[in-house]
């Protein structure tokens, strides 16, 4: 596929005035959300990035060894690709951003939020999620063929609230793998199947997830050999990427812990082998697809997979992105899962609100005054009334309820195509 | 459709900061300070805080206290002082307090003004020796700090304390808004650039709504 077939794909629907006006709009009110709204998350990894300029390379050690000297003491918990990424493009826009960056990030105090430039850094350090968020939307669009689906596909993603609050307010780097496995279903449709597992790859050696879905992508791949081909490709981009980077440190702070093994902690006990259930529902899906694969599109696999790997765990507010890409094409193309889908974000997106953390609500304002702060987080509100962990247990439970039931729907054969 | 929905996010933008405030019970009139020690708060060992307030609507004192295994299940008393006319009592149980727990001491608002002689007297008369409360030493002066009394006794420097304010909900608003304006005239190379790109989306979105 050459870059100008590419690029006609995807920029070509912008000529349309519509489909302009829109993407405008859209662009307006991220633009108004970008500097305002914060969470601590994006200033934590931004500051263990910053450590690539100054020639830190093996990050996962460094922070090991320095973790008394420094002001934050986490460890860095994605993939080298994130450390790498983040810390190139910090790079490029620190001498824009002054000395005072640097000693921004590492600035662990309550005010950083209210700093004399904090609005400019937060608009800076999020311009490249603003970018992959809006070519996102036409890369979806160019993977619908009728106008009236491509209008649809860019309403959905680009005026749906959750997408705006996962990337412009919650700030997580998930949004960089996300794009990356929405190409992937992208150059799969092009039947480019070993490009698409190295995205997919690519998109593992920032966060683990999209190894999730290369199962799925080599049952579409053609033939024997384009498949073992396919599986390779995934697997040897990931590996490319995380071998330079091994060590014990890379292991227990990013691959073995406890964010990336979670998906393992819910399991059933059988001969003294612990299975995962998610482990169990996937490959019950993956002989599903693997039996109805001429019938089955690639993005159900991929929302399949991503909603599998949320189902039964406690998961952060900002993984809820990973499925939303599939969940939007999901909803244009098949009208019947609109009212299940809404209410599957409904749920994912109330539990984090109803956390005791003041990050996930009010704290999010604190970039516009610091006396967000001092507003009554809904957990002491729901306090008062009943016990908020079970309240919250309870949530995830009708969640998990939910998804299961959306995944049921998934195995009936779409007709309404 | 997308005007309408586009309007709808710019007013929630705009909005929504606003009506959160309405959430808000009280202001801190301070940042609380670090901890050096602790002072004991049982029978006769009351702790007398001297200070001069900021002038407004006092609606309480926040305090961390301490107590241990959540042992002591006494009640916790704050009265509040002017000069030696009682202008509030607030009791909090034990059996609310959590060990290290920044405890609000609510009561209904008091109007003061930064020439008052105010003291709060912390005291628990049923706890013992074995079951007692405990509340920090501030690790800085606080501002407005006009002594400290413990068992009776003149002390150095004052216990860490917040003093809070009822806020009135249309200044504080306003309050909000104007700090960011004044965030955004601080930093003016950014917000010439940012209001730029906003107005240029701004007037596109204006001049072609018919397309939407």
């Amino acid at each position: 596929m050459r870059l100008q077939n590419l690029k006609r794909a995807m920029f070509d629907i912008l000529k349309k005035t519509k489909i302009q006006y829109m993407f405008v709009a859209a662009l307006f009110f991220r633009l108004l959300l970008m500097p305002f709204f914060v969470h601590p998350d994006i200033k934590i990894y931004h500051f263990q990035a910053s450590f690539l300029k100054h020639g830190v390379i093996d990050i996962y050690s460094y922070l090991n060894e320095k973790q008394e000297e420094l002001t934050f003491k986490e460890e860095f918990v994605y993939f080298p690709l994130a450390y790498l990424a983040l810390g190139s493009y910090q790079i490029v826009i620190s001498p824009l951003l002054g000395n005072g960056f640097e000693t921004w990030l590492s600035d662990a105090t309550q005010t950083w939020p209210v700093d004399q430039y904090a609005y400019r850094y937060l608009f800076v350090l999020k311009l490249p999620y603003l970018v992959l968020d809006l070519l996102l939307g036409l890369f979806m669009a160019s993977l619908v063929t009728s106008k009236k689906r491509k209008e649809a596909v860019l309403l959905f993603w680009f005026f749906n609230p959750f997408s705006l609050l996962l990337i412009y307010v919650y700030s997580n780097i998930d949004i960089i793998p996300v794009f990356l496995t929405v190409a992937s279903l992208f150059t799969a449709k092009k039947k480019r199947f070993t490009l698409s597992a190295v995205l997919l790859g690519l998109g593992a050696a920032f966060k683990a997830y999209p190894l999730a879905l290369l199962p799925f992508l080599v049952l579409k791949a053609d033939g024997f050999k384009q498949r073992v081909k396919t599986a390779l490709a995934g697997l040897g981009a990931f590996l490319i990427v995380l071998v330079p980077f091994w060590s014990k440190n890379l292991v227990s702070d990013s691959l073995a812990s406890g964010l990336t093994t979670r998906i393992f902690k819910v399991y059933i006990s059988l001969a003294g082998l612990h299975i995962p259930v998610a482990l169990i529902l996937g490959l019950l899906f993956f002989f599903f697809f693997w039996k109805n694969v001429k019938t089955q599109p690639l993005y159900r696999m991929y929302f399949a997979a991503t909603l599998i790997l949320l189902t039964f765990i406690e998961f952060h507010v900002q993984w809820l992105l990973w499925t939303l890409p599939f969940a939007v094409l999901l909803v244009v193309k098949e009208k019947r899962m609109r009212l299940i889908t809404l209410l599957i974000y409904l749920l994912g997106f109330s539990i984090p609100l109803f956390l005791q953390d003041k990050s996930m609500t009010v704290s999010l304002f604190r970039s516009l005054s610091l006396v967000f702060t001092s507003i009554p987080i809904p957990f002491s509100v729901i306090a008062r009334y009943v016990d908020p962990h079970k309240f919250v247990a309870n949530f995830r439970f009708v969640f998990t309820v939910v998804a299961l039931f959306q995944l049921a729907l998934l195995t009936k054969i779409n007709k309404n195509k | 459709m997308i005007k309408k929905l586009t309007f709808a996010y710019f007013l929630l933008i705009l909005f929504l900061p606003a009506l959160l405030l309405l959430g808000l019970k009280d202001m801190p009139a301070n940042i609380q300070p670090g901890f050096t020690t602790t002072l004991k708060i049982y029978g006769e060992n009351t702790i007398e805080q001297y200070f001069s307030p900021v002038s407004g609507n006092l609606s309480g004192i926040g305090l961390s206290i301490k107590n241990a295994n959540l042992l002591n299940k006494n009640d916790l008393i704050l009265e509040i002082y002017k000069e030696d006319l009682l202008l509030q009592k607030t009791v909090v149980s034990g059996y609310v307090i959590p060990d290290g727990d920044f405890v609000k001491f609510r009561f209904e608002p008091v109007k003061v003004v930064d020439t008052d002689n105010l003291s709060f007297v912390l005291s628990s008369p049923l706890s013992t020796e074995q079951t007692f409360f405990e509340t920090y030493l501030a690790s800085e002066n606080l501002p407005g700090n006009r002594g400290l009394v413990y068992a009776g006794e003149n002390r150095e420097g004052a216990i860490s304390y917040v003093l809070l304010y009822k806020p009135h909900w249309r200044e504080l608003v306003s309050s909000v808004y104007k700090e960011v304006g004044a965030r955004l005239s601080e930093d003016v190379v950014f917000s010439f650039l940012y209001g730029i790109v906003l107005a240029s989306t701004l007037t596109y979105l204006f001049l072609y709504r018919k397309k939407g």
